[in-house]
């Protein structure tokens, strides 16, 4: 039996995916816009953005703007490097999948 | 295959799907491809503006197509590299290689052989851009830009209609909207969205 690639669980998670990788395409992103494009709520999308901290996916600076807290969100070289692998390990495993049908 | 298999496939799919959308996104939304349309634009300009008034007009594409060719060449590979291997980000870059390949090939080939005519030289150019941009748009799902292939089709079928004289200032103005305008209009929407999303150069 072939060995099946390995999918990351912290990028499996499909809010977690998605937000990574509308990091992955901008040098960084605020919460605001990210709650956007993914038209998650905030609480939501909050420990999604945690979980991919704390895994070193991901970076978050806190500043002001106009004295409103703004978080920015960015993506770090251990992250690309795990969305990549992600989807060479999704890739390889439809090409199994096909081999099966 | 199972049903459990298929819907395990499915899924798969789907998270490819959500890889890609989002990605969309950060490309439409930050796209680095506004200077590319300025730059061609600007270049098709001087050409036009050259062949129609300098000396040696002749040697006009021949000149300015390679140099804007070599300074898009090194601007991309100074930009930061955002580009993950999927299939849209392949659609996208094939649908531009292969126009511009096409067009290469046609503008060159027609042009010195002699065989010219004005009014579908430029009518091809300007379906060939059209081609590019509504391809481009369908991947994207941007109606903007498929103004702007629309934009270029008229162009084209004008250029059949129209008295020679008019035919480059046609190009020009379709050249001045469809591409300048658009890339001003691509680098206007990453500086609104950079403010939005982007803090950092």
């Amino acid at each position: 039996m072939p060995d099946l690639p390995e999918l990351d669980p912290v990028i499996h998670g499909k809010l977690r995916l998605a937000t990574l990788s509308l990091l992955f395409g901008v040098d960084a992103a605020e919460f605001t816009w990210l709650r956007e494009k993914t038209g998650a709520t905030d609480g939501n999308l909050s420990v999604q953005l945690r979980t991919l901290e704390e895994s070193g996916y991901v970076t978050c600076e806190k500043n002001f703007a106009v004295r409103k807290p703004v978080s920015v969100y960015k993506i770090t070289p251990k992250g690309r490097k795990a969305l990549r692998a992600y989807v060479q390990a999704m890739h390889a495993l439809l090409k199994l999948a096909d081999g099966l049908e | 295959m199972t049903n459990e298999e298929k819907n395990t496939k499915d899924e798969l799919l789907s998270r490819l799907e959500i890889v890609e959308a989002m990605l969309r996104e950060g490309r439409k939304s930050t796209s680095y491809h506004g200077w590319a349309f300025v730059l061609w634009g600007v270049a098709f300009l001087v050409a036009i503006g050259w062949m129609t008034w300098l000396p040696n007009g002749h040697l006009a594409w021949v000149v300015t197509m390679p140099v804007a060719a070599m300074i898009s060449s090194i601007w991309s590979s100074r930009a930061r590299d955002c580009n993950m291997k999927t299939p849209v980000g392949r659609s996208l870059a094939a649908i531009w290689i292969a126009v511009s390949a096409a067009l290469f090939m046609y503008m060159f080939s027609v042009g010195y052989s002699g065989h010219a005519e004005m009014h579908t030289l430029w009518a091809a150019m300007e379906t060939l851009l059209g081609v590019a941009n509504c391809a481009s748009a369908i991947t994207l799902r941007w109606r903007v830009q498929m103004g702007v292939a629309i934009l270029w089709w008229i162009a084209a079928a004008a250029s059949c209609f129209v008295p020679v004289a008019l035919v480059i200032p046609i190009l020009s103005i379709a050249t001045l909207t469809g591409q300048v305008g658009f890339g001003l209009y691509l680098m206007y929407c990453e500086s609104r969205d950079r403010k939005k999303a982007v803090h950092y150069a």
